[in-house]
């Protein structure tokens, strides 16, 4: 059993890392059994997150937001107050909020984003994105350290890390 | 069986969870985005007679028509997209991975030799294809390991 702290590779049923002294008794990391499964457990999200990217302040106006996604061709914006992360804007947000004919309004991204969204770590596990992208239906993850927005993941982007492992 | 050659194996239609929503050419604006939110989907298609003539995405609202002159009773047919990619229900899902990949697609219809449309492929689903195949590696996992319970439920 991989220790989910240190890696260390501990005897199948130890209460605790012989690595780090992490109790893992309770955790159940599978093995890697082949290709597929040894990326979803061993690459790391930050192998394949955007960093750095675009975000938008939470008292912008969505017209504000709208604009940033048009330039740079993304479908997500982390919203921050201050540097925090306080939600995500996403296109599917402004389509169930907003008419289009409405754009125009001065509603800022506050009333429309996605409040506490979602979030991962660097170091978190290319598994641990699918996990969060199907169980909690989501098709974008943030990604922070500390309070720090340091990266954003899609749901294309884990699929793009896949694919060579999928078809083989 | 690996996962791999599931996928190689699988016909693309395994993937299509529902029918494609879809509306007339002639409908406005207003009832597109009403049945986008009414079905909770991301894109409709756009139907002349019983042909795919075109798809309307969340990714076609925000680039033409947020912030634009449309109004509630413009036309579908000024928005969509008019010549979304297609692939047909015989193609395999390997063909449906590469070109989702390849054209950074998020979703292709399934139209067939008559134009019909007949679902659709989504990211989404192959990911939730591949969940559901290694269910041990993905759907079990604790979401966060740091946080995983030391001691047993109720103990």
């Amino acid at each position: 059993m991989h220790c989910p702290i240190c890696a260390h590779e501990n005897i199948a049923g130890v209460d605790q890392c012989d690595g780090c002294g992490w109790e893992i008794g309770q955790t159940d990391i599978p093995l890697p059994t082949d290709a597929l499964s040894a990326l979803l457990l061993e690459a790391q999200i930050s192998e394949i997150a955007t960093r750095d990217p675009v975000s938008v302040g939470v008292e912008a106006s969505v017209a504000e937001a709208v604009e940033l996604m048009r330039e740079h061709d993304i479908r997500a914006l982390p919203v921050l107050e201050g540097t925090g992360l306080v939600g995500i804007l996403t296109e599917r947000d402004l389509v169930l909020k907003l008419d289009p004919w409405d754009a125009g309004t001065e509603r800022s991204v506050r009333d429309l984003m996605t409040p506490d969204p979602v979030v991962v770590k660097p170091e978190d596990m290319l598994g641990t994105a699918v996990h969060r992208l199907c169980v909690d239906n989501v098709r974008f993850l943030p990604v922070v350290e500390g309070e720090q927005v340091v990266g954003i993941v899609a749901l294309r982007d884990v699929l793009r890390r896949l694919v060579p492992a999928l078809v083989g | 069986m690996p996962v791999s050659d599931e996928f190689r194996r699988t016909p693309i239609s395994a993937l299509v969870r529902r029918p494609l929503n879809s509306v007339g050419i002639d409908t406005t604006l207003r009832a597109a985005v009403q049945l986008l939110r009414e079905e909770n989907v991301r894109y409709i298609g756009v139907l002349e007679g019983t042909r795919l003539a075109g798809m309307l995405t969340e990714r076609d609202l925000v680039k033409r028509a947020y912030g634009s002159a449309v109004g509630p009773d413009t036309p579908v047919s000024e928005v969509m997209n008019a010549s979304p990619r297609t692939l047909h229900p015989q193609d395999s899902l390997q063909t449906a991975l590469d070109l989702l990949d390849r054209e950074r697609y998020r979703h292709v219809a399934l139209v067939d030799d008559r134009g019909r449309p007949h679902g659709v492929v989504t990211i989404r689903g192959i990911m939730q294809f591949l969940a559901e195949s290694m269910p041990e590696t993905v759907l079990n996992l604790p979401p966060d390991p740091t946080k995983a319970p030391s001691t047993a439920e109720g103990a």
